[in-house]
């Protein structure tokens, strides 16, 4: 993609093609960059048009997960709402998990795990890591009769697992108890993650969850074999580089929200350069 | 072969600092695939700069293509087919619905019937996968779907509402008045996207209206409406479908479309995959049927 663009504007916008990164951009590249930012933020404002905007108003995008959306975000934008901060400006919450390509440049705040082409649009400003393990509902483990106290006497229960990525990443992360030294056999696949634990609630099987789930307003689940963890659910915090001052206004006071929102819940967050667990600049 | 066809294409396209894996270790796997195709593929300069080469620029295209019907065939016979196929049911839905109603019909599934493996093809749009993969499917498309038989559907009536909250505070909208509320819409990309938008569509009676409020889920849409931040579009018995308590239905006189959601099942299935299927079936049409919700049958 990146060669074809290079080649019709008779450009060398990356010193490295192998490693295209704001690391590797020529001197024509940054000049270049500005007009990227305004082709895409021009492309992707298209949609709001269809439905309804007239083109002057102003409306945050923010994308995030299902999940973490419904949970996280909506809370700190009723509270934006009911602040009055909307009253002249609209605001988008896009959780189709289906991004495109071309990442998650239509949008103006990114509340999930960063992908690469996101880095050279957006401000990577914090991160939130949700530690997770084994579950199961009370309801299912009264209805087995069979508490599973280690890995092995997980082979009679119901294991559910993460059905549809190829993508590297994620799979590794959401199904790290079917992979490495666990190697469980699950006997429920499930294509999305806020169905995962949807399943779990309903009684469905053992599943991988997030430690901090109550506080996300999910039932409380029971943690099966406290030993068993599995990798980090990583959420980042990042902002679109250049934003107009109204759009960023509204960032601002929807980061100051959502921080209040994760202290409330007492969850911790890192900010990037600092080292989490010290809590010292790197 | 997968892995070494993924990072190559990871590769070509967003570079070394995208890989996962060691360079020491892409470059052994590009060797590996260069032997099996007998050209060389990359120029290792130094561990930070590999180039592609001619040939493996031309490759990239049929690297996609390989691995696709890697992946397809992994998808087939690993994940949905390691036990006999007839214990195996993979159902496709809407992620709003599997999260909130459908997810509580299958309550005690696996205490009813242990030996089935299941597997929810949950997305926000009819994916290739789901229709792949599925037996059943159960999607709001009054168009069918190739290789699937509708059974039954069941209606969505569409409405305007508005949390009780909302309305004490803003007042009862009126047609006059409705151009000054914060409007919510529906911003996914499904097939049934402008239908949910009906309200913005100058049609059905009601002045030109503009939202400002947008998700991309029907669930969020619900929750938006009863966190009190506008009026939005959604169909009755919304409580049932979405958990919320219940909304209140504003400009009654104006009616919006009905939406059909068909449960359909793959043609031709064999007879032991058919009695499988009926055990979803029973159990959607009694979620229905609890609920007083009308279950129709097709032809």
């Amino acid at each position: 993609m990146i060669r074809d663009l290079q080649e019709n504007l008779c450009l060398v916008l990356f010193s490295d093609l192998a490693s295209p990164s704001m690391d590797t951009l020529t001197v024509d590249g940054c000049n270049f960059l500005p007009a990227v930012d305004h082709l895409i933020s021009h492309y992707s404002d298209g949609y709001l048009d269809v439905y309804g905007n007239n083109g002057d108003d102003v409306a945050l995008k923010v994308r995030s997960t299902f999940s973490y959306g419904k949970h996280l975000l909506l809370p700190c934008i009723t509270r934006m709402h009911d602040s009055g901060d909307l009253d002249d400006s609209g605001i988008e919450l896009m959780t189709n998990k289906n991004v495109s390509k071309i990442g998650s440049v239509d949008s103006h705040i990114v509340f999930k795990n960063l992908m690469a082409m996101d880095r050279l649009f957006f401000e990577h400003k914090w991160s939130l890591q949700l530690e997770q393990g084994l579950f199961a509902s009370e309801g299912y483990l009264v209805d087995t009769g069979n508490y599973p106290k280690k890995i092995e006497d997980l082979s009679s229960h119901s294991i559910l697992g993460y059905g549809e990525t190829f993508d590297q990443d994620t799979y590794r992360i959401l199904n790290w108890h079917l992979i490495d030294q666990y190697k469980l056999e699950p006997s429920m696949l499930i294509s999305s993650p806020s169905v995962i634990i949807a399943a779990v609630e309903a009684n469905l099987g053992i599943g991988p969850v997030i430690y901090d789930h109550e506080k996300f307003g999910y039932d409380k689940l029971f943690r099966i074999i406290p030993e068993v963890s599995g990798p980090p659910v990583t959420l980042d915090f990042a902002v679109r580089r250049k934003l107009s001052g109204k759009l960023r206004e509204m960032v601002e006071n929807l980061e100051i929200l959502l921080l209040s929102e994760i202290e409330r819940m007492g969850l911790k967050i890192a900010f990037v350069g600092f080292n989490k667990m010290a809590g010292k600049k790197l | 072969m997968i892995s070494n066809l993924r990072n190559f294409i990871i590769f070509a396209e967003e570079g070394l600092k995208s890989l996962l894996i060691p360079v020491s270790r892409f470059i052994e796997e590009m060797r590996d695939l260069e032997s099996d195709l007998g050209h060389k593929l990359i120029i290792v300069i130094d561990y930070t700069r590999i180039v592609l080469t001619p040939f493996g620029s031309s490759f990239i295209s049929h690297a996609k293509k390989s691995l696709r019907a890697l992946e397809d065939s992994i998808v087939t016979s690993n994940l949905f087919n390691t036990c006999d196929f007839d214990q195996h049911l993979a159902i496709g839905i809407a992620r709003d619905s599997i999260t909130t109603w459908a997810v509580n019909c299958l309550k005690n599934f696996n205490k009813m019937h242990p030996g089935l493996r299941l597997s929810i093809i949950a997305d926000d749009e009819l994916s290739d996968s789901m229709l792949r993969h599925s037996t059943i499917i159960f999607w709001c498309s009054e168009a069918g779907l190739q290789n699937f038989d509708k059974i039954w559907y069941v209606e969505y009536k569409y409405g305007l509402y508005a949390s009780e909250a909302y309305v004490q505070q803003h007042g009862e909208p009126s047609l006059n008045s409705l151009d000054q509320h914060k409007i919510i819409a529906y911003s996914g990309y499904d097939n049934n996207a402008s239908i949910t938008n009906w309200h913005l569509t100058n049609n059905y009676n009601l002045p030109p209206l503009r939202a400002s409020i947008f998700a991309q889920s029907r669930d969020l849409i619900v929750k938006m409406i009863s966190e009190g931040l506008g009026i939005g579009s959604t169909c009755e018995k919304q409580e049932v479908y979405y958990g919320y308590k219940a909304l209140r239905r504003v400009l009654k006189v104006i009616e919006g479309p009905v939406l059909r959601s068909y449960f359909m099942i793959r043609s031709g299935v064999n007879a032991n995959v058919y009695c499988n299927v009926i055990l979803f079936d029973k159990l959607f049409r009694g979620f229905f049927k609890r609920h007083g919700i009308n279950v129709i049958e097709c032809g």
